[in-house]
């Protein structure tokens, strides 16, 4: 209750108690009545607060604020507060004086420099004033002592150019001669500076001359020694020694000063251009392609052996190139074999590379196709080693090559084109398309040779007529090269596929499938079972289908039908076997061939095949069954498991102390400790931040008020003085009484 | 706001979400279990605290004078590795709570590891009970929190809250009862973390029994857990 009261309030009531007691009522304590005895020990208490009453402490004041730290916020805070504003920093601006860098004397030095500076008066300050208006150093030397100038004298005889130099540079410590001296010092310096520009290479010069004088003498020292024995001989031995020694005895030669004369360079010129002019027209000669022609010609001869065999051409002179190298109109005439053992690819010198490499590529075809036609395939040994060739000159004239084979191509699809009804190709074209898959890569998605072949190949195979055993022979050769060439590659053929299994459909008139696919739809009834064997073999194994059965006519033919049926059935299956090796990963293609099944089986269980056809057609029918009986995994479209909710470990200790209970170490305890006063302190530095800006805040409020104080009396000063002047006005425009 | 194409596939890779919202904790199917009558006690044995265990702590049983069949916290952890590995908690679909003989009531976030060997989960409860949750390691995730009663308040609005119970003349085939009480809202089962007896609370709606024959509490989870994941396409 007495808390809640005012002080003044309180002071008062202790006066009244006061003047109470005088009267000798006796007071209970802030006038009320406490009856009970139970409360000594508040007895005691409340004669304590009488005395200390009437000793004149009030003990329910509020503790007020000591002001402490006002005090100290007033000396510190508000110091800085005052004078936030305010720069009165002494910036040293004298020259160098802050420099830390610089010695006492420098120091110095700059600043006198600088006093000259200021009192400088005159009007150019490049000229070194001879009368010797310096008042500075006037001013100075009157400091020295005056009286002992003979001494100075004697002095400076004595002093060397550069004592004195030294002296002049410190101004001040010479005398009035001083600035004399220093020019004829200045002049000197000029003069030396000057004779060293005039010829910068003399020091060098002059240091070589030394040097070899120096050198001839050690020599001349050692051989002396050498002579005298005093140096044993053994040392001289030494290769590298005397190698040595040898080269610093040679003589050498300076750079002669001759310049080239004007006929000279005339000369030189002249010999360059007729080289040029040499190259030129060699190059003309060459058909505009004889920038390459030095690395060209020879492809497998090393570099020095084509160095040496031009030499010998030119040399030698034309004859012994003739035996080598033959014009193309000679060469048009032989024969392939014969062709093969000219040296196609030299070419002489002088002749267009690149056009006659052209026209050798152009008869080497020719004469492929041509002995193939002259000896129905009986030997293909010359062609397996024109291959070679052919690579060759395919990989050194790659453009002209290409350009011939796909014009080739052409050529045969227009043929094909304007016929209804055309029968396969020649055996020479057809050993022309087996040659390119080995030419060209084949293995590209487009290539300028293989897509057109690739084309013309599929061409062939869907448009050509199969109405004979021949051209179902020439169709199976295509499909063997066909498959050949994209076997790296794996690129489905869906023709090659078709014709295989067409083919072996011929085998019996039951199977109506044929007829719907393409070359095989025109056959006539007839035709449908042309690959029927109506007899058994007579031996058990299947001889391979030779490729002059493409060449014979339809009568030697009939003569070996049967066998010649045998063969085809057998080629068709063991290229379907390929077929299906290299289209393994593909699973479509078994569900493609399905329909041949039941031919497989009914070629499998007949009699009128040899054994060998037989197993293959078992092992065909067997693979393609399995294929596709094969239980195969739908596309699924959720193919990923469900992700589930992602596991959290808990964190806890396995055995339990409760963390009152428990005893820390001295580390933890530590830590604790720290963090505790942590916290502490950092709530006091809060705290006492929100004191400093209340302290600010009222320092403010006080500046405002005194601030509007002071404008409010001024307004009160400056309406008074208006209002009196009114007031006067009024007066006197006031009419007056009379 | 549009689609993008391909955000369900997006989506399908993606843990599944728990409901955090009021209205969605009240709407989405859930199941939330409730194990009644838990004994989860600790005890203090020399300086350390432990889970009061009737094989461990027999002396300290019977100088409470208390039945040592009853106090079985084991129950509770075969309940809870039976319910947090099931896969409809693995899809999100599951909430436990556990309410112990001491009313004491703990909530248990589906994404806890249970420690698979008893000692562990005993430290684990110990820690719980003194420290009133625990979270996961190297993560502020509350795993486990001791929540305030009654457990009603914390279960979704309107659910039907079932008591599990053999002595029930009810008898349902769980999976059926899932159809038709909950194809999509979410529903309430009381299982009783006890060795017998039956727990019988107030708040409970209904009484079924989940078999002909008695069973422990961990088979009835885990056949509470099997029927609402056919149910509810969990596999």
């Amino acid at each position: 209750m007495g808390r809640k009261r005012s002080a003044k309030t309180r002071q008062r009531e202790a006066e009244r108690r006061k003047q109470l007691q005088q009267h000798g009522v006796k007071v209970l304590g802030m006038g009320m009545k406490k009856k009970s005895g139970a409360n000594r020990k508040n007895k005691n208490a409340r004669a304590l607060l009488d005395e200390q009453v009437l000793a004149g402490h009030n003990p329910f004041a509020t503790k007020r604020n000591s002001g402490k730290s006002i005090k100290l916020r007033q000396k510190t805070l508000l110091h800085d507060y005052k004078s936030r504003s305010k720069s009165t920093r002494f910036a040293d601006r004298r020259l160098g004086e802050n420099d830390s860098d610089l010695a006492v004397e420098d120091r110095a030095l700059l600043r006198v420099a600088k006093e000259r500076a200021k009192s400088f008066k005159g009007n150019s300050k490049y000229n070194i004033d001879l009368e010797g208006d310096e008042e500075g150093f006037e001013e100075r030397e009157e400091l020295l002592p005056s009286d002992d100038d003979e001494m100075f004298q004697e002095q400076e005889e004595a002093l060397t150019t550069e004592q004195i130099a030294d002296m002049a540079r410190f101004g001040g410590m010479t005398r009035r001669r001083g600035a004399e001296d220093r020019v004829r010092m200045l002049e000197e310096e000029m003069a030396k500076k000057q004779h060293e520009m005039n010829d910068p290479l003399q020091e060098l010069k002059d240091l070589d001359a030394e040097y070899g004088e120096m050198e001839q003498e050690v020599v001349r020292a050692a051989n002396a020694a050498v002579k005298a024995g005093r140096v044993p001989e053994e040392r001289q031995t030494s290769d590298f020694d005397q190698l040595v020694l040898q080269l610093q005895m040679e003589p050498r030669n300076e750079a002669s000063n001759h310049i080239k004369t004007q006929e000279e360079r005339d000369k030189e010129y002249q010999k360059k251009l007729e080289r040029l002019e040499k190259e030129r027209i060699r190059r003309m000669a060459d058909d505009g392609t004889g920038a390459d022609d030095d690395d060209a010609g020879i492809l497998d001869v090393p570099a020095h052996h084509r160095k040496a065999s031009k030499k010998a051409k030119t040399k030698g002179g034309d004859t012994k190139e003739l035996k080598v190298l033959s014009p193309e109109a000679e060469l048009a005439d032989l024969p392939l074999p014969e062709l093969l053992k000219k040296h196609l690819l030299a070419i002489p010198t002088g002749a267009g590379k690149t056009d006659t490499l052209t026209r050798r590529y152009n008869l080497l075809w020719t004469a492929i196709e041509k002995y193939v036609s002259a000896t129905k395939a009986s030997d293909l040994a010359p062609i397996n080693r024109a291959i070679r060739t052919l690579f060759e000159m395919t990989q050194s004239i790659p453009r002209p090559a290409a350009h011939w084979c796909r014009a080739w191509c052409q050529s045969l699809h227009q043929q094909l084109a304007a016929k209804t009804n055309p029968n396969y190709p020649r055996l020479s074209h057809l050993i022309v398309l087996q040659l390119f898959p080995i030419l060209f890569p084949s293995t590209d998605f487009r290539h300028p040779v293989m897509t057109p072949a690739f084309l013309i190949m599929s061409c062939l195979l869907t448009s050509c007529n199969v109405a004979s055993l021949r051209n179902i022979a020439a169709g199976l050769h295509i499909t063997t090269c066909y498959l050949e060439a994209i076997r790296e590659a794996k690129r489905f053929v869906p023709e090659a596929v078709t014709f295989l299994t067409s083919t072996l459909l011929l085998t019996s008139s039951k199977y109506s499938r044929v007829e719907c696919l393409p070359p095989f739809q025109k056959l006539s009834a007839s035709k449908k079972a042309m690959l029927a064997c109506k007899s058994p073999p007579t031996t058990d194994s299947t001889p391979k289908l030779s490729l002059r059965l493409l060449q014979v006519g339809a009568k030697e033919m009939e003569e070996s039908e049967e066998e010649i049926k045998q063969q085809l059935i057998y080629t068709a299956l063991r290229l379907l076997s390929t077929a299906f090796s290299i289209y393994s990963s593909y699973t479509a293609v078994f569900d493609g061939c399905k329909h041949v099944l039941p031919c497989l089986r009914d070629i499998a269980s007949s009699n009128n095949h040899p054994r060998t056809t037989r197993n293959l057609s078992t092992r065909l029918a067997d693979k393609i069954e399995q294929q596709t009986t094969d239980t195969r995994h739908h596309l699924q479209l959720q193919a990923h498991r469900p992700v589930p909710l992602p596991e959290l470990v808990p964190e806890f200790n396995e055995v339990f102390i409760d963390r009152k209970g428990r005893k820390i170490s001295g580390e933890e305890r530590d830590i604790a400790r720290l963090q505790h006063q942590y916290k502490k302190e950092r709530k006091g530095a809060i705290k006492e931040l929100r004191k400093d800006t209340k302290f600010l805040a009222r320092v403010r409020l006080e500046e405002q008020k005194e601030r509007d104080a002071e404008r409010w009396a001024k307004v009160k000063e400056v309406e008074a003085l208006m209002a009196e002047s009114r007031h006067e006005e009024k007066m006197l425009k006031r009419p007056r009484r009379r | 706001m549009s689609r993008r194409v391909g955000d369900e596939e997006e989506e399908s890779y993606r843990p599944p979400k728990l409901p955090k919202t009021l209205h969605e904790k009240d709407s989405a199917k859930r199941l939330v279990v409730v194990l009644e009558g838990a004994s989860l006690e600790s005890v203090k044995v020399g300086k350390s605290y432990q889970l009061l265990n009737s094989s461990d702590h027999a002396s300290i049983i019977r100088k409470q004078n208390r039945d040592s069949k009853n106090i079985r916290p084991d129950i509770t952890h075969q309940c809870l590795l039976m319910l947090l590995d099931s896969p409809l908690n693995k899809a999100g679909l599951l909430q436990v709570y556990i309410h112990t003989a001491r009313n004491v009531l703990i909530e248990v976030h589906p994404q806890t590891r249970i420690p698979r060997v008893f000692s562990r989960f005993c430290g684990l409860m110990v820690q719980l009970l003194h420290d009133l949750s625990i979270s996961a390691k190297g993560s502020p995730l509350k795993l486990l929190k001791v929540i305030k009663n009654p457990i009603t308040d914390h279960l979704p609005t309107g659910c039907h809250k079932i008591c599990t119970s053999y002595s029930s003349k009810k008898l349902v085939r769980l999976r059926k009862f899932a159809e038709e009480r909950a194809p999509d809202k979410p529903i309430c089962f009381i299982v009783g973390a006890v060795a017998h007896g039956a727990v019988e609370p107030e708040w409970a709606d209904d009484a079924v029994a989940v078999s002909g024959y008695a069973m422990s509490a961990a088979g009835v989870c885990a056949k509470l857990t099997d029927a609402f994941e056919e149910v509810w396409g969990v596999h």
